[in-house]
């Protein structure tokens, strides 16, 4: 039991209001275990990201407890819960989210910043980011200046500056083409297993979702099945953080 | 606690989207640069005239006088000397003139003992030896006289050359026996300083034996108070004794209002600032809220998104007041004639040698509004943008906060609920600052009004746009109804903008008309005598009044008037004593005060009598008085007692009309400003002039005027008077002017995808380019419609309420119809040039990427 550092227990969560309802997690329960790779799979509208952001504390359950590190999200105050963000949960957006007016240097260490690490201690730890990711040269460069996967790459070194423990990715591979999304996903599973990270992944992609331990598959806000992947090939161990 | 004060973060986004927030910075610059160029201004013109209270004074502790330019006996001096406690009296007669030409440099004289080195050096440091090389031979000769070295090297001066001077006794020759180098006083007036022996002033500038100032030094160590009072003792009746730093406190009074003035209007500029920032601020925040919401999401608290939002717009706020310094010391420097003209006319001074300098205050001033007007600019977005969910927050790529309009008209009426109170509370105590805080609440809630105008207005333009311009006019007006909140903030900033202008165009307007209306229905005279030199303001030179008696007798002449201006001290405030002869109060072929027909002969026997004046409506409003009331006056001959016999609205400014008999009996003046003639029957106004002009034009240096012209001249001066509005007014435009290019440009950066598809549907670029002409021209209606009714509503409130207040003036209302209908086809126009930028850039995006465009 000591092993599962996210569990969601009899979570429920609907949007609108009167007729216009819609429940979109419907008393969902899950367990995921430090070091585990979840992919989560459905199709539109199932519940997918909302799961994420109920992890991630950016959304509350309407009822139920999502439990993450052993500590309920419910009893924690808004600055409890942006705190446990910026060190504990790394966050992948679709979109990449890069703010623009940063470099990508700065773009990797602004989390750093307001966590209370000096400037020198953000340098150092943005740059071996960016060198986990093999971004290391683009440092001065602007989002603006990179491609797609580039600044995927930039996003998840983002989300791993801080040293999380759980790593969520919101459809990291949606707006890539397959192959640059394939290096992405490379990524995501080496840092998974480099820094024992739990990574829960929220893709419309079979193939995406086989790089998981597990692949859980989501309809109408209930888990309506469960996969365990088989033990990864010899050749998708070897892929090394950074490589292209 | 670092992380707090660290503007690394914030530097960047400022640094990365100046380009579009330079609007807000620049909003902020032009409101920030005409506050600081007003308190520039102000201060350099106060200066200036203080500087040259100090100079006359020179070191002088206490100054005995019978009030500005009245004289009296010298043998007051020796009375004055024989206190305990004063060291030295020194006589004086001070006066003004002006050289034989048509420059109408005014020369400021100074009258001293210049045997008496002590004397002398009250004012100069030199004493009269190291100026005159033989001064026996000086004061043996009346027509000697020391000029400014600064004066004398302008005209080519030096000892020995002559030069004929105008004085209120005609055209005098003199001759320049020596030249002051520039300290002192010299330094103060540039140069224009005349310095003549007592004797020789005594004749040209007053009568024989009678001055019109002591200045005393002390005795070291003697109370300041305790010889004041002494003196006051021994002092006959109507002369006073004054500490000159007091003096300076009278001019900083009297100047304060129209100084006040002054800065409520470049207030009014940065309130258009305040409201181009926060609109920009409010569409850069919002495009950029999904950054907020991935700020949130990776882990920044609430307070820390706030607070960044903050320390860019501090930035920016920085950057504006940055900008708006030099811009404003630049304003000072062009505008600053302006000004003290306008000072000078209000207050008939000299025109004062100004130069702006540097003041903490102005840049402190300038500062705290630059930086407030960003800060606040900024809270309200940032305080929105902060509260909402991180997930809301990223939903947001592209598309306008919703929000409901509803706390915004709680707001507008709360505002508008206010200005009533706020009003009474004006006319009730008077207060200025409750007067300049309602012409604020007027330009807040104006901008809160502007959205619920926005959504009614659509509507209708809506429907008129589409009767017009059919489908392509409705495009243009759906605009206004997808994007209210955006669309509103700039008919805002227009609103506000207009109004401003429109309040300076009523007020202008106002004033002039009501300056000319009230002096054409008293001023009847067929010919209207004055020196051809203007002594300060809109006052001509002071002419000897023995010139009235000249002119009588000048055939063709039927009646005769002289009448002199001077100003008093009045319970505490400054009003002007009017003094006219008899047939000015009598005969309505000269004048005419609005008198029943009933009482006119008896109420100008009163005043020819000597017991009763006329006061002006401003007079009575200002001091609570009417007919029958009595006003005591400090005169030369002690307290006069002075019954209200009429009330009059022939006069625009806080005056007394008294007969000029008894003036010149209790006060001693012997000068007049104005000779009103009425002409015969069988004269000719052009001869009568032409032979008034031959007989004493080139003895007395005079100007011949009909009364029309007369009063066409006071209409040029109210004008003068008011040309500092004028940059104020081009400032306002031009804030109008990028605030509607950038509402547009960012409609159509907006709007992107939505062109394209109307592109790809079929529509013709010419289309697309008169939908962006369109609705710019629709915001110019829609702010327009807001200006006239803010602009209408303050431009009342200022002429029936805050500017009698500030300068004691009433006023008529009269509204500039022509300026109106000018300044809104202006504004249309700009909105046409506004948009065509935006409307070319709409007509050429290409149709594949603006169809992907997010």
């Amino acid at each position: 039991m000591s092993h599962v550092i996210i569990e969601l227990a009899d979570v429920s969560k609907s949007y609108g209001t009167g007729r216009l309802v819609t429940r979109v997690v419907s008393r969902l329960n899950l367990r995921i275990r430090r070091g585990e790779f979840v992919s989560i799979m459905g199709p539109s509208g199932a519940g997918k990201s909302t799961l994420l952001n109920l992890i991630a504390g950016l959304d509350t359950p309407d009822a139920g407890r999502v439990i993450v590190s052993g500590i309920d999200l419910q009893t924690l105050t808004d600055a409890q819960l942006a705190g446990m963000r910026l060190r504990k949960i790394g966050f992948v957006f679709q979109a990449f989210n890069l703010l623009p007016a940063l470099t990508v240097g700065r773009n990797v260490a602004w989390p750093l910043q307001f966590a209370g690490f000096s400037r020198r201690e953000q340098r150092a730890r943005a740059l071996e980011a960016l060198e986990r990711v093999g971004m290391a040269d683009y440092a001065m460069r602007r989002p603006a200046e990179l491609s797609g996967g580039e600044q995927q790459r930039v996003a998840i070194a983002r989300a791993i500056v801080a040293g999380p423990e759980i790593l969520l990715a919101d459809e990291p591979t949606g707006n890539l083409d397959s192959h640059t999304g394939q290096h992405i996903l490379n990524l995501l599973v080496a840092l998974s297993r480099e820094a024992n990270a739990t990574v829960v992944m929220v893709t419309h992609s079979v193939l995406a979702a086989s790089h998981g331990d597990r692949t859980l598959e989501l309809e109408d806000g209930r888990i309506l099945r469960e996969v365990r992947a088989p033990p990864p090939p010899d050749g998708l161990s070897t892929v090394g953080v950074g490589q292209r | 606690m670092k992380v707090w004060l660290s503007f690394q973060m914030a530097y960047e986004h400022v640094r990365f989207g100046f380009s579009r927030m330079a609007l807000a910075a620049l909003a902020i610059a032009l409101g920030v640069g005409l506050v600081v160029a007003i308190q520039l201004m102000n201060a350099a013109v106060l200066n200036a005239f203080l500087d040259t209270l100090d100079g006359t004074a020179g070191r002088a502790a206490l100054t005995v006088s019978a009030g500005e330019g009245f004289t009296f006996p010298e043998e007051v001096r020796e009375t004055v000397a024989a206190v305990p406690g004063v060291a030295l009296a020194v006589p004086l007669v001070t006066g003004v003139a002006f050289p034989d030409d048509t420059s109408g440099e005014l020369l400021t004289v100074h009258g001293v003992d210049l045997t008496h080195d002590a004397e002398v050096r009250v004012y100069h440091r030199a004493a009269t030896a190291g100026v005159v090389d033989d001064i026996v031979g000086f004061l043996n000769q009346t027509d000697s006289i020391i000029v400014g070295r600064e004066f004398a090297a302008r005209r080519g001066l030096d000892v020995g050359s002559p030069l004929p001077l105008v004085t209120p006794h005609g055209v005098q020759r003199f001759v320049v026996r020596g030249l002051l180098d520039p300290e002192g006083l010299a330094r103060t007036l540039g140069g224009r300083l005349v310095v003549m022996d007592l004797y020789a002033a005594e004749r040209a500038f007053a009568t024989e034996g009678h001055i019109n100032r002591i200045d005393l030094l002390l005795a070291p160590g003697a109370d300041l108070a305790a010889v004041r009072a002494a003196i006051a003792g021994v002092l006959p009746p109507g002369l006073l004794v004054e500490e000159p730093v007091l003096r300076k406190d009278i001019v900083r009074r009297s100047v304060r209002g129209f100084q006040v003035m002054l800065t409520a209007f470049g207030f009014l500029a940065v309130v258009a600032g305040f409201v181009i920032c926060y609109s920009r601020l409010r569409a850069i925040f919002e495009r950029r809220a999904w950054e907020c919401g991935v700020l949130r999401a990776v882990g920044m608290r609430r307070a820390a998104v706030f607070a960044e939002l903050l320390k860019e717009s501090l930035l920016l706020g920085a950057a504006g007041t940055l900008a708006g310094w030099l811009l404003g010391i630049a304003i000072a420097r062009t505008a600053l004639p302006l000004v003290a003209n306008a000072t000078a006319i209000n207050f008939h001074m000299p025109v004062a040698s100004a130069s702006p300098a540097w003041d903490s205050h102005a840049a402190a001033l300038g500062s705290i509004v630059g930086l407030l007007a960003a800060l606040l600019g900024a809270m309200i977005p940032a305080l929105t943008l902060s509260r909402r969910s991180p997930l809301a927050l990223l939903c947001l790529r592209g598309r306008e906060q919703p929000s409901t309009p509803l706390p915004l008209l709680v707001s507008a009426a709360f505002v508008l609920g206010l200005i009533p109170i706020l009003v009474a509370w004006q006319r009730r105590f008077g207060s200025t600052a409750a007067g300049n805080l309602i012409t604020g609440s007027c330009m807040v809630a104006a901008c809160l009004c502007a959205r619920p105008l926005v959504s009614v207005g659509a509507r209708i333009i809506h429907a008129l746009w589409g009767h017009l311009f059919a489908a392509v006019g409705e495009f243009a007006a759906g605009h206004l109804e997808q994007t209210p909140r955006r669309i509103s903030l700039t008919v805002g900033v227009l609103g506000v903008g207009l109004a401003a202008v429109l309040l300076f165009a009523v007020l202008t307007r106002s004033f002039e008309r009501t300056l000319v209306s009230q002096l054409t229905s008293r001023v009847r005279s067929d010919l209207v005598v004055t020196s051809a030199f203007v002594s300060g303001g809109w006052m001509n030179a002071p002419l000897a009044d023995t010139l009235v008696d000249d002119v009588r007798a000048i055939p063709g002449v039927a009646v005769v008037a002289g009448g002199q201006y001077h100003e008093i001290d009045y319970r505490g405030a400054s009003v002007i004593l009017a003094s006219y002869d008899a047939p000015y109060f009598n005969d309505r072929r000269l004048c005419d005060f609005g008198i029943d027909e009933a009482v006119r002969a008896s109420t100008a026997a009163s005043i020819v009598g000597g017991s009763g004046g006329i006061i002006s409506a401003s007079f009575a409003h200002e001091f609570n008085l009417g007919v029958g009331d009595e006003i005591t006056l400090e005169s030369p001959r002690g307290l006069q007692r002075l019954r209200v016999v009429g009330v009059t609205r022939a006069e625009p400014t806080a005056a007394i009309f008294i007969d000029r008999a008894w003036y010149r009996r209790v006060w001693g003046d012997r000068t007049v400003t104005w000779i009103h003639l009425a002409l015969s029957n069988d004269a000719e106004e052009g001869d009568v002039a032409s032979l008034i002009m031959r007989r004493f034009g080139t003895r007395e240096r005079l100007q011949v005027r009909d009364g029309h012209t007369l009063v066409n001249y006071f209409a040029g001066q109210a004008r003068e008077g008011f040309r500092l509005v004028y940059p104020m007014q081009i400032i306002v435009f031009c804030l109008v002017l990028i605030a509607l290019s950038d509402a547009l440009a960012s409609g159509v950066l907006e709007r992107t995808r939505e062109i394209g598809v109307l592109r790809a549907v079929g529509l013709p670029r010419r289309h697309i380019s008169q939908i962006v002409v369109l609705e710019g021209l629709a915001i110019g209606v829609l702010g327009l419609t807001l200006a006239a009714v803010a602009g209408l509503g303050l431009g009342v409130f200022w002429v029936e309420v805050q500017f009698p207040a500030l300068l004691g003036w009433q006023l008529d209302l009269h509204f500039p119809t022509r300026f109106a209908l000018g300044a809104a086809g202006l504004t249309l126009a700009i909105c046409v040039v506004a948009s065509l930028v935006p409307s070319v850039r709409a007509a050429r995006l290409p149709v594949p990427a603006a169809l992907r465009d997010e």
